[in-house]
C-alpha cells in the first residue's frame, strides 16, 4: 500500500523520472547495456505512473484563520462594512 | 426552430420521428463503437499477438511463439539503434528550431502591426498543407543543378539530400518551417493572457525591456510553451511522410521509416510489430508526460 504523502514526494516524481529515463537509455547513442534494458524502464515507469495518478493527493490541513470566500452583498446587508 | 417545432401537428409523421436514446444508441453510438474495435483495437491486439511469432505477411510457413525473442533481437539490433539515435537527434534539432523560430513569431506579431490578420494568415499556411505535398516542394528547392536554395546562396551544386552530413537537417528544417506556425500559435493565445497591468506596472518601476521580458512575459507564457513543446516532441518522434518523401539516406533515416521497411519491403512482421510496441511505449511516456503537464497548466 503507497501511502498518499509517499506517492506526491517519491512515487509519482520517481516514475515520470523513470519514463524519462528510459526515453534516453533507448536513443542514447553510446552504451548498448543501457539500450538494451530501455523499455524495461518506460515500461516500469509507465506501469508506476498510471498507479500514481490514481492515488488520490494528500489532504491538506484545514487553516483556522480562512474564514472561506467573503461576499460583499451579504457582508453589506448583515450591516458590515465600513461607516 | 422553435417556430418550426411549435407549428408541427403533434399527430404528423414529422412529430413522431423524435428519436429516443436507445434509438441514438443504436443508430450512432453501437456502429462508431464498432468501428474503433475492428480498426483500431481488434489490429492492436493483433499485432501485439505478432509480436510474440515469427510470423511472415509474405509467407505461408507455420507460424511459431518465439516469446520476447523479437523484442529482444530489436533492441540488439545496431541499425535500429543507430536509427533511434538519429530520431533524437532530429527530435532536439526540430523541435529546439520550432521553438525559437514560433516564439520569434509570436512576440513578433504581438505588437501592433499593419496587415497583422492577414501576415498571420500567410504565415500559417505552411501547418496546413499536406506533409508529403510539403516534403515534395522542399525536394525540389533543395535540388542540386535546378533547386532555388543553391541558386540564392550561390554555394553551387550542394546535393543536401544525398550527403549523410546534411540529409537529417534539410529534413529538420523543413520541418521547423512546416511546423513553427504551430508553436507560434500557441505562444501567441499565451501573450495575449498576459495581463497589461503587469506590464504597466513594471514600467513605472522603470523595468528594462529584457528584465520585463524574463520576469513577466516568460513565466507568464511558460506553461503554454511547455505543451507547445511536448506536443511538438511527441509528433516528431512519428515523423515518417516528410523524412520518406525526401531522402533515402541510411545516416537520415528515422525510426518510423526503419520499421515500414522492415515491415513492407522485407516483410520480417513479427519484429516489425515489436518494435512498433517499443515506439508505442516510448510515445505513450512522452503522452503521460504531456497530459501531466496539461493539468497543472490548468490548475494555474
Amino acid at each position: 500500500m503507497i501511502s498518499r504523502e509517499f506517492n506526491k514526494t517519491y512515487f509519482g516524481p520517481g516514475s515520470i523520472a523513470l519514463m524519462v529515463a528510459g526515453i534516453l537509455f533507448l536513443c542514447q547513442p553510446r552504451i548498448a547495456f543501457l539500450h538494451a534494458r530501455s523499455v524495461l524502464v518506460m515500461l516500469i515507469g509507465l506501469i508506476g505512473f498510471n498507479i500514481s495518478v490514481h492515488i488520490p493527493p494528500p489532504e491538506q490541513a484545514a487553516d483556522e484563520d480562512d474564514i472561506g470566500p467573503v461576499s460583499i452583498s451579504q457582508t453589506l446587508a448583515a450591516g458590515g462594512g465600513h461607516d | 426552430m422553435t417556430t418550426l417545432i411549435t407549428t408541427l401537428d403533434p399527430k404528423s409523421r414529422a412529430a413522431s420521428r423524435g428519436w429516443s436514446d436507445t434509438t441514438i444508441r443504436n443508430v450512432f453510438v453501437i456502429p462508431t463503437v464498432l468501428f474503433l474495435i475492428i480498426f483500431n483495437v481488434f489490429p492492436l491486439l493483433y499485432s501485439l499477438a505478432f509480436s510474440f511469432t515469427d510470423f511472415r505477411a509474405s509467407s505461408k510457413a507455420a507460424v511459431n511463439f518465439v516469446g520476447f525473442k523479437n523484442y529482444i533481437d530489436v533492441l540488439a539490433d545496431p541499425v535500429i539503434w543507430r536509427t533511434f539515435s538519429t530520431t533524437l537527434w532530429y527530435v532536439i534539432v526540430s523541435v529546439t528550431g520550432q521553438f525559437v523560430v514560433g516564439f520569434g513569431l509570436a512576440l513578433l506579431l504581438n505588437r501592433p502591426l499593419p496587415f497583422k490578420g492577414l501576415l498571420t494568415t500567410l504565415l500559417m499556411l505552411p501547418m496546413m498543407l499536406s506533409p508529403v505535398v510539403v516534403g515534395l516542394f522542399w525536394k525540389l528547392i533543395y535540388d542540386p543543378s535546378r533547386g532555388i536554395l543553391n541558386h540564392a546562396l550561390g554555394s553551387g551544386p550542394v546535393a543536401r539530400l544525398s550527403d549523410s552530413n546534411l540529409a537529417l537537417y534539410a529534413v529538420a528544417i523543413t520541418d521547423i518551417w512546416m511546423w513553427s506556425p504551430f508553436v507560434m500559435l500557441l505562444s501567441l493565445a499565451g501573450l495575449s493572457a498576459v495581463p497589461k497591468h503587469l506590464y504597466e506596472a513594471a514600467s513605472i518601476d522603470r523595468a528594462g525591456k529584457l528584465y520585463t521580458f524574463f520576469r513577466i512575459t516568460l513565466p507568464l507564457v511558460a506553461p503554454i510553451l511547455l505543451i507547445a513543446v511536448i506536443f511538438r516532441t511527441m509528433e516528431a518522434f512519428k515523423t515518417f511522410d516528410i523524412a520518406f518523401v525526401m531522402t533515402g539516406q541510411p545516416a537520415a533515416e528515422l525510426i518510423s521509416s526503419r520499421l515500414y521497411k522492415m515491415a513492407f519491403q522485407q516483410w520480417q512482421t513479427g519484429p516489425s510489430s515489436a518494435l512498433a510496441y517499443i515506439i508505442l511505449i516510448m510515445v505513450l511516456c512522452i503522452t503521460n508526460i504531456y497530459v501531466k503537464y496539461l493539468n497543472k497548466a490548468k490548475e494555474r
